[in-house]
């Protein structure tokens, strides 16, 4: 505008910035207009991967003319997904594994819940009767996996499940850092126990408050409390900092965990290219990328939104 | 303390303290923010620096219990004590590792450094009396120090560093959440101790009250509070709630104005005080805090027709956190204030009323003034108390510099939980100090 005005003496300059500024100010009253979509809310888990695909979302949401109310870091699964059924949230990342722990009722045998496709399926069919539409899922399987120092794992030879379990029948030392959640769902410590055929006593296991691996992968690193093994997740960023290992699982002894992104049918048919801008994002999202975003927020210290937003625009989806 | 003994046993525990910190260590260098690395002993850096340390706290030792009397002691132990505060941050800046943005390494203080930190500040409070300002040379080093950017590579500054913009933001929060705190609980901590302080059945009631809100656990009164609130913000309009709030508030002040109108109600004047209290307390500190935190959207939702929730008061959020924090801050307030007015001499009252003063006129010219001194004492308490209170509010999601704490104790990342607690410390100290220095301004002008 002010080139418009300034510029006078030649004539062609000035219809030149004329039409440039009629340009500018079209487009930005297109991007005011476009910026008037939502505003959505969207929450996650309290845990760093949560942290980081909700800030992630919203940063491309936002990049792309949405207003976003951040409620990142929600709660716990079972607050984080009533919110969504409530409307309290609008959309959050979860994982297709869940949905065995959702729908207890419709019995999803293991078999389906080990494999990716058939497990985002059920999710997908289970869901609709709570108008709650999933996204594609990332090619990253967050599962729950048990990890100990490397140490140990040398000394040992414990490399996988099936060593642990003549380890524990020889009645060694173990001693288990891990959630209550972990501890008492079917498809997690259960999950492994069955498969494998060995069962911790109570005092094999040192509850933590709270679902975050990073505390309890640190006791298992730094042998707090006598604890030498710890709950963690297959996308965790922080195992190998911490000079730890993750047991092999050649059974398959729990289920598929793959985050994607679950939205109320209601503002998905409202804004269809959600799915058309998220679902690009989380395909980039492999295992080995996971670790290495969430090493960034668990071992660097930086800042999920930092680490989210650099990502994105690495990646191109951001300018 | 006693004036006539020339001996300091405080400045000599702080001696003490001093020397233990030599056996524990000062430095601990992660390889990164979770991991427990190698340990650094005072003792291992440059020994000139950590002898002289040695030999000071040694002197301050001696000269602190020496049984003669000794001319400007208080300063020359002052000195010593800023001569080891000295020794030591140059000590901690030759061992800290070099700055590196790039590296994961963290250096962390650890046990020895900290209990120095205590030592130093014992011998303060020791010295404060009798070294007048000399006291300050005690700080003086580090902070002289960590201005010039030695300790940059400090855990706590790196974490800093990751959070600067929130940190502000947060620390700006905790001090609103606490001043709110403390200002609702002010105004309706004084109406309630005094009328407290007239009626004794009263008395019993909001003095067992004020104690039983303490001991309810902050999570088991976020519980409670939870449902309540969210039920409320949802059905209660604004406009209603104000114009009932001002009713009662109206005629409260009639009989507050008119005091002979209805003779036989006037000590019952506080129980509608009190109900629109309940009111309109809570929406004012809605309405300030949002306004304090330059929330320009919370702010605009403002109408008669708008409900609660839309102004603020949720479940989660800074209305649970702000209610709790007003009700802990109650006690220190309520109970000092009857205090006050509990020993004002009935002789002093009786004359006043033979003087010809109205209940009005002895509260403000004679009640309030004689017991100021409780009053203010039981703000400053509960302005402390508060600051360090106000870290629960993490935990409802009103965030404050608790949401550090929380963050540190889910990564088990000890330096973002220091980042969180040594502001709240540091606030603690200062404002303390600056309280009984205004304190002491007041009362005696």
């Amino acid at each position: 505008m002010k080139s418009a005005i300034s510029s006078s003496s030649n004539t062609s300059r000035n219809t030149f910035a004329k039409w440039v500024s009629i340009g500018l100010i079209c487009a930005s009253s297109l991007g005011l207009a476009a910026a008037q979509k939502g505003p959505l809310t969207i929450g996650s888990k309290i845990d760093t991967e949560g942290a980081l695909l909700c800030q992630m979302t919203k940063l491309l949401l936002e990049g792309n003319f949405f207003t976003i109310k951040d409620r990142c870091s929600t709660g716990t699964t079972p607050i984080v997904r009533k919110a969504l059924l409530e409307g309290e949230i609008d959309l959050y990342p979860e994982y297709t594994g869940n949905v065995v722990y959702f729908f207890p009722e419709a019995k999803v045998s293991v078999e389906i819940a080990k494999n990716p496709a058939k497990i985002y399926a059920t999710a997908k069919s289970l869901d609709t009767k709570n108008k709650i539409v999933w996204l594609k899922p990332a090619p990253a399987n967050n599962t729950w996996a048990i990890a100990i120092p490397i140490k140990l794992s040398q000394s040992e030879n414990l490399k996988s499940f099936t060593d642990l379990g003549k380890y524990l029948k020889a009645g060694k030392v173990f001693k288990l850092a891990a959630s209550q959640e972990f501890a008492d769902r079917d498809d997690a410590l259960k999950g492994f126990e069955k498969a494998y055929g060995f069962t911790l006593t109570p005092e094999q296991l040192l509850i933590l408050p709270g679902g975050n691996t990073t505390q309890t992968e640190t006791a298992a690193a730094q042998g707090t409390s006598g604890v030498n093994a710890a709950m963690a997740y297959g996308t965790d960023g922080t195992i190998s900092a911490l000079g730890l290992v993750v047991l092999n699982d050649p059974k398959g002894g729990v289920a598929v965990y793959q985050p994607a992104m679950t939205v109320r049918q209601a503002v998905n048919s409202k804004y269809p290219e959600l799915a058309k801008l998220i679902n690009p994002v989380f395909a980039t999202l492999t295992k080995e990328v996971l670790s290495e975003l969430n090493g960034k927020i668990a071992i660097g210290g930086e800042n999920a939104s930092k680490v989210a937003g650099d990502y994105l625009r690495v990646k191109g989806f951001l300018k | 303390m006693v004036k006539n003994n020339p001996q300091n046993p405080v400045a000599a525990l702080g001696a003490v303290l001093g020397l233990f910190s030599f056996g524990l260590p000062w430095l601990n260098i992660r390889p990164n923010r979770l991991l427990v690395g190698d340990f650094i002993w005072f003792a291992a850096g440059n020994s000139v620096f950590s002898g002289l340390a040695l030999l000071c706290w040694l002197l301050v030792l001696i000269i602190s219990l020496w049984p003669q009397k000794i001319s400007a002691k208080g300063q020359i132990l002052a000195v010593l004590g800023g001569l080891a505060a000295l020794c030591s941050s140059l000590f901690l800046r030759d061992v800290m590792p070099a700055f590196d943005p790039s590296s994961l390494a963290r250096a962390s203080l650890a046990g020895g450094a900290w209990v120095f930190a205590l030592a130093l500040y014992v011998l303060g409070v020791g010295v404060q009396q009798s070294a007048k300002g000399w006291g300050l040379l005690l700080a003086a080093p580090i902070v002289g120090l960590g201005v010039l950017g030695s300790y940059s590579q400090l855990g706590i500054f790196a974490e800093f560093r990751a959070d600067q913009n929130s940190f502000f933001e947060e620390l700006r929060r905790h001090m609103v959440l606490t001043f709110l705190g403390v200002l609702v609980a002010t105004l309706a901590g004084l109406p309630l101790a005094i009328w407290a302080a007239r009626v004794s059945k009263v008395r019993d009631l909001v003095l067992g009250g004020v104690g039983f809100l303490q001991t309810i656990p902050s999570l088991a009164l976020f519980g409670v509070l939870l449902p309540i609130l969210a039920k409320l913000g949802k059905t209660v309009q604004v406009g209603p709630a104000l114009l009932l709030g001002g009713i009662l508030l109206a005629s409260s002040l009639f009989f507050v104005v008119f005091p002979r109108a209805w003779p036989r109600v006037r000590a019952w004047v506080a129980l509608p005080i009190l109900l629109s209290s309940v009111i309109l307390l809570p929406l004012a500190s809605l309405w300030l805090y949002a306004f304090l935190m330059g929330d320009a959207e919370l702010l605009s939702s403002w109408h008669w027709a708008a409900f609660l929730s839309d102004v603020g008061l949720r479940g989660i959020g800074a209305a649970p956190a702000l209610l709790a924090l007003s009700l802990y801050a109650l006690l220190p307030i309520v109970s000092s204030t009857v205090l006050g007015f509990r020993s004002i001499p009935p002789g002093i009252l009786d004359a006043a009323e033979g003087m010809g003063m109205n209940p009005l006129e002895r509260l403000w010219q004679i009640e309030l003034p004689l017991a100021l001194p409780f009053i203010l004492a039981g703000l400053r308490l509960s302005w402390v108390l508060t600051l360090g209170l106000a870290t629960i509010a993490a935990l409802i999601g009103a965030r404050g510099l608790g949401f550090f704490v929380q963050r540190g104790v889910d990564g088990a990342a000890p330096d973002l939980i220091l980042l969180g607690v040594v502001p709240v410390v540091l606030l603690a100290l200062v404002s303390d100090v600056g309280l009984r220095w205004l304190e002491g301004r007041v009362v005696r002008g």
